[in-house]
């Protein structure tokens, strides 16, 4: 539900008699240094959502749902939550689960993980927060927010991307959640089962980018060393800070 | 055709292949279907089971 609302997509929660439509979330970011069990490779952003907000239609609107219920709010906890629908764009086949597993998955490796390319990430606990977003939202903000190295705002400038694509930002606690150390962009039209559906791998190190995808052709992985990487802001679309 | 695409200055010099050859890529991808397929398949079974419960539940 988390990674739904994070993207800007409003949700459809079903409780036992009633539905309401969910769209913001509060998270608490002041235990984000805090340690986490080592036996968990990465630290997901959703770990830091206290609430969700919405709209119940028998109350007032920006209403919280939270852990547990309180005397305002949605008369609800979250844990009443019986099912969700996320509207998703039609070409949207990849979930946000699918593209969890798959993004773990593939960040786990022991040939292309972090482990082995990015001895800066893995100083520390990875944290990862996973978004949908349109490659166009994506390119727009390229300037702005300089991806850490000119190579890589270059690369993604020039690479064709499809119209809807997962992002998994990596970071760590001591500079999350203003910056973000790289990103794996994935596209969203894929079938989950696609092991080639990835479109880069972006550490401080180095850029993984499929260059064959962008001529929709067959995968052709470059690599692209980036010497003097620096942490960037993390994207931002219409899910603004209040 | 993909010698065409130029997303860096220099391109050819500066950068190289992620895999050494195509034996080692398609070595790594049918590793990495093999490692995610289990999990997708109980996520997909999942989502089946979820949306037979829920059709029972509000559309019956």
């Amino acid at each position: 539900m988390y990674t739904y609302i994070e993207s800007g997509i409003p949700l459809l929660a079903a409780f036992e008699r009633h539905v309401v439509v969910l769209f913001g979330h509060r998270s608490d970011f002041s235990s984000v240094g805090a340690a986490s069990p080592d036996s968990q490779p990465f630290v997901f952003s959703s770990n830091f959502n206290r609430a969700f907000i919405g709209n119940d239609d028998n109350g007032f609107p920006y209403q919280v749902l939270g852990i547990d219920q309180t005397d305002r709010g949605i008369p609800h906890r979250l844990s009443d939550v019986q099912q969700f629908v996320a509207g998703l764009p039609e070409k949207v086949f990849l979930s946000a689960e699918d593209f969890q597993t798959v993004v773990t998955s593939i960040l786990g490796r022991p040939d292309v993980g972090y482990r082995r390319l990015s001895p800066l990430i893995r100083s520390q606990q990875p944290i990862l927060r996973l978004f949908l977003t349109t490659g166009r939202s994506f390119k727009k903000r390229l300037t702005d927010r300089g991806m850490g190295h000119p190579l890589v705002q270059d690369a993604y400038r020039g690479l064709p991307l499809p119209h809807f694509i997962w992002v998994c930002e990596i970071s760590h606690a001591d500079i999350y959640p203003e910056n973000v150390l790289g990103e794996v962009i994935w596209d969203a039209t894929r079938n989950p089962y696609e092991p080639d559906g990835w479109i880069a791998l972006h550490y401080p190190e180095m850029l993984v980018v499929d260059e064959g995808s962008a001529l929709n052709g067959m995968q052709h992985l470059l690599t692209i060393p980036l010497p003097s990487h620096t942490h960037y802001p993390i994207f931002e679309n219409n899910l603004r800070r209040v | 055709m993909n010698a065409q695409l130029e997303l860096i200055p220099n391109q050819e010099e500066n950068s190289h292949p992620l895999f050494e050859d195509e034996e080692a890529y398609q070595k790594f991808r049918a590793s990495y279907y093999e490692q995610i397929k289990p999990e997708l398949d109980r996520q997909r079974e999942a989502r089946r089971l979820s949306e037979e419960d829920s059709r029972k539940h509000f559309v019956d």
